[in-house]
């Protein structure tokens, strides 16, 4: 029975994968799931032979991932905002995030009507927990540049915008938890920002936190044309990686498995650090599953529960699979690092140990081959050099996240030393931009 | 537990020693190239940054005195400052708002999160739009000292340069005006003989005061006014500065800045015309009594 749960898992992940790309109607699926549940039924008065009831049991999980996605979409019915669309309308609500962008800032309101985007000037800023009273037009969500804005707006339930509204600030009203998380990030990254110039600050906040940020268009388009970019998008390879490093710290003084507990500890601290959002608790617990991999070197348990903590995931929100791009890399890029850094490790004999060289290049290339196929569906520029320019840009990723969060913890302490741990990520984030620029070329 | 790092020291003694030298080796590159640059340093250096649509002049004299006049748009200022200022470096000496038009003061809001600033120098006029009521907090937030200029003032700095500003003559502190750029701040570099005039969003009316009171005369370089719109630089002011170089500090506008007129009007007195739009950031350099422009894209 065991033996038969990743095939489960992996059936469910696929139903949800299919419904995410075509739009499947719900009689089907309910004709499907009679069918799968009839056959259960025969099953168990006459006795087929055990293959039946896997496959059966297959196409089962199958139509039910089907069934989740749909259940998940029809969410929209709870939202009230979209029956408004082309209406001037007044709203209260309280602001839930905010985005930087070139020439505006985005936030995400929570009304009691449902969730909208507001599209506004960069000044005044309103920050989590503030109570906004906005009046304008909502909006549907329109596609821009070829990129279905709306699908990726509905992966947070947001299934309207108002462009410019005016705003008055009521009140401040925020969930004391939350709040207290979303001050440390804030304070977090302002010490790394006071130690680290722009745009290097920016860069190193975006491999932390997976934010794109406002960078110079230049330097975005270097690492586009490398096919880099996603360096930007917070990976759990990229955190398996500082935690494996911590682990080798310690290990050189400390037993194993102290030195093991502190780099999971290290990673729940940078977690919290960045202001435990879901996207880094969700990449934080692939990496731990990682690390799991890389300690016990027990392939089947580390896939399966790499397996299982994508389920659950795509469980809670099913859009997670095909709209969220820190869940695609950290899922390929962790399977990568479980089923193939191993075998290349012995195919890469030539390569020195020393410091680990051969460990580092035989996991990055593991992730990156992994990794490949989602850089194209992204639509990304992939040219005859995006192996080796991501072997020398990505893999400089885990060593600048872990200064830059040495440096900003420091922060908090002591100045002078943030600022001596920043010059890591100053002069490798200069290196990466510097190497962007020439692989671009090609 | 001593005994535990003595074996632990033991046993990676090559590592850590390899590990020490390399160390070694970084600082000592790291201070080889601080001592280069400061050798290769001119005596200003005049920043014209690539901003877009707006203006941000950065002035840094060998010894390290740094005054930036404007921080032009939003999302600019900030990676090309990190860029010319060394790595420990936090803080700059002064601050100049021109006036408060968003494609001036926006990046200046920006500035005072980031960097520590010593003194902020502006007209005081009051603006109605966000940025500029954003600014005025950031301004008090930082505790720098204020001066608001009210008269001709100047501010010497390294080997007898001097900052001078001309104009405004008059308190503008928390005025609303109908047309800001009446309040400007126009200011001239000096140093060794060399004039550089910086003209912020100054229209034709100060222009003819400029030019009838006497303030200007023959200057080396114009940073042109208003971003070559043609409320500015009208001729009988140009024939009194007689640039031999004119920039412009302009982005992919909906204005039609630069005017051809402006253009026309420049060529004819004989500058030569840089902008920031085509070729990027333009360096001023004074080194040695010498003049030497160039462009970084």
């Amino acid at each position: 029975m065991v033996k038969i749960t990743p095939y489960l898992l992996l059936a469910f992940l696929g139903g949800v994968m299919l419904r995410s790309f075509f739009d499947i109607p719900r009689d089907w699926i309910l004709a499907a799931s009679g069918l799968a549940i009839g056959f259960l039924i025969i099953f168990y008065f006459f006795k087929f032979d055990s293959k039946f009831l896997f496959f059966n049991l297959l196409f089962l999980v199958f139509v039910l991932g089907i069934l989740r996605f749909s259940v998940f979409e029809n969410k929209i019915a709870a939202d009230k905002l979209h029956n408004y669309y082309g209406q001037t309308i007044t709203l209260q609500g309280r602001v839930l995030s905010n985005a930087l962008k070139q020439n505006s800032s985005r936030i995400v309101l929570e009304t009691d009507l449902g969730r909208i985007l507001i599209v506004k000037r960069i000044y005044p800023e309103y920050k989590y927990g503030d109570v906004l009273e906005v009046s304008g037009k909502v909006a549907e969500p329109e596609p821009y540049a070829g990129f279905d804005t709306a699908k990726f707006l509905a992966k947070q339930q947001i299934y309207s915008q108002m462009l410019f509204p005016e705003i008055k600030k009521i009140d401040y009203a925020p969930n004391k938890f939350l709040s207290s998380l979303f001050f440390i990030k804030d304070k977090f990254t302002k010490q790394l920002k006071t130690v680290l110039p722009e745009p290097y600050s920016s860069l190193a906040n975006g491999m932390l936190l997976g934010e794109e940020g406002v960078l110079p268009k230049d330097i975005l388009d270097s690492f586009r044309k490398s096919s880099t970019i996603h360096i930007l998008v917070l990976s759990g390879y990229n955190i398996t990686i500082v935690g494996s490093f911590i682990m080798s710290f310690f290990g050189f003084f400390l037993p194993a498995a102290f030195a093991w507990a502190i780099s999971v500890a290290g990673i729940v601290l940078f977690t919290l650090m960045t202001g435990a959002e879901p996207a880094a608790v969700r990449a934080a617990l692939m990496a731990i599953i990682g690390l799991v991999a890389l300690r016990t070197g027990r392939q089947y348990l580390a896939i399966s529960a790499l397996l299982w903590a994508a389920f659950f995931m795509i469980l809670w929100n099913p859009m997670y699979l095909r709209f969220d791009r820190g869940f695609q890399l950290s899922l390929l890029a962790t399977l990568g690092l479980i089923l193939l850094s191993s075998r290349l490790f012995k195919k890469l004999w030539f390569l020195p140990k020393l410091m680990g060289i051969r460990e580092a290049a035989s996991s990055t290339v593991a992730a990156q081959i992994f990794v490949l196929p989602l850089l194209i569906s992204w639509g990304n520029e992939i040219s005859y050099l995006t192996v080796p320019a991501n072997m020398v840009i990505v893999s400089l990723v885990p060593t600048i996240m872990l200064f830059s969060f040495l440096s900003g913890i420091f922060g908090f302490i002591f100045l002078p030393i943030s600022a001596i741990f920043a010059v890591v990520p100053y002069l490798l984030i200069k290196f990466q931009i510097y190497a962007a620029t020439f692989f671009a070329r090609f | 537990m001593p005994q535990h790092f003595l074996h632990v020291f033991k046993a990676n003694k090559r590592r850590i020693i390899w590990g020490a030298i390399s160390l070694l080796l970084a600082g000592g590159f790291v201070s080889g190239a601080y001592f280069w640059e400061k050798a290769q340093k001119a005596d200003i250096t005049i920043y014209f940054f690539d901003v877009g649509q707006g203006d941000a002049i950065f002035i840094e004299s060998y010894d390290g005195t740094q005054i930036l006049i404007d921080g032009g748009p939003p999302n600019q200022i900030l990676p090309k400052l990190g860029e010319v200022l060394p790595y420990f470096d936090h803080s700059l000496d002064a601050i100049v708002l021109t006036h408060p038009h968003t494609d001036h003061v926006s990046g200046l809001i920006e500035v005072l999160a980031r960097y520590e600033v010593k003194t902020v120098i502006e007209s005081g006029a009051s603006y109605h739009t966000s940025e500029a009521v954003e600014f005025k907090k950031a301004v008090s937030e930082e505790g720098a000292r204020r001066i608001i200029v009210d008269s001709q003032v100047e501010f010497s700095f390294y080997d007898g340069a001097k900052l001078k500003f001309l104009l405004p003559d008059k308190s503008y502190e928390s005025a609303i005006l109908k047309n800001v750029h009446d309040s400007a701040l126009v200011s001239e570099l000096d140093y060794k003989g060399k004039r550089i005039l910086f003209m912020s969003d100054a229209e034709k009316n100060i222009e003819e005061k400029l030019a009838r009171d006497g303030r200007v005369g023959d200057v080396d370089v114009l940073k042109v006014g208003h971003h070559g719109s043609k409320t500015s630089s009208q001729e009988i002011f140009l024939k009194t500065v007689k640039p031999e170089y004119a920039i412009i500090s302009l982005g992919r506008n909906r204005y039609g800045h630069p005017h051809p007129d402006v253009l026309n009007r420049l060529a004819s007195v004989g500058a030569k015309i840089l902008r920031t739009d085509t070729e990027g950031t333009i360096i001023l350099e004074i080194r040695n009594d010498q003049l030497i422009l160039r462009a970084e894209k």
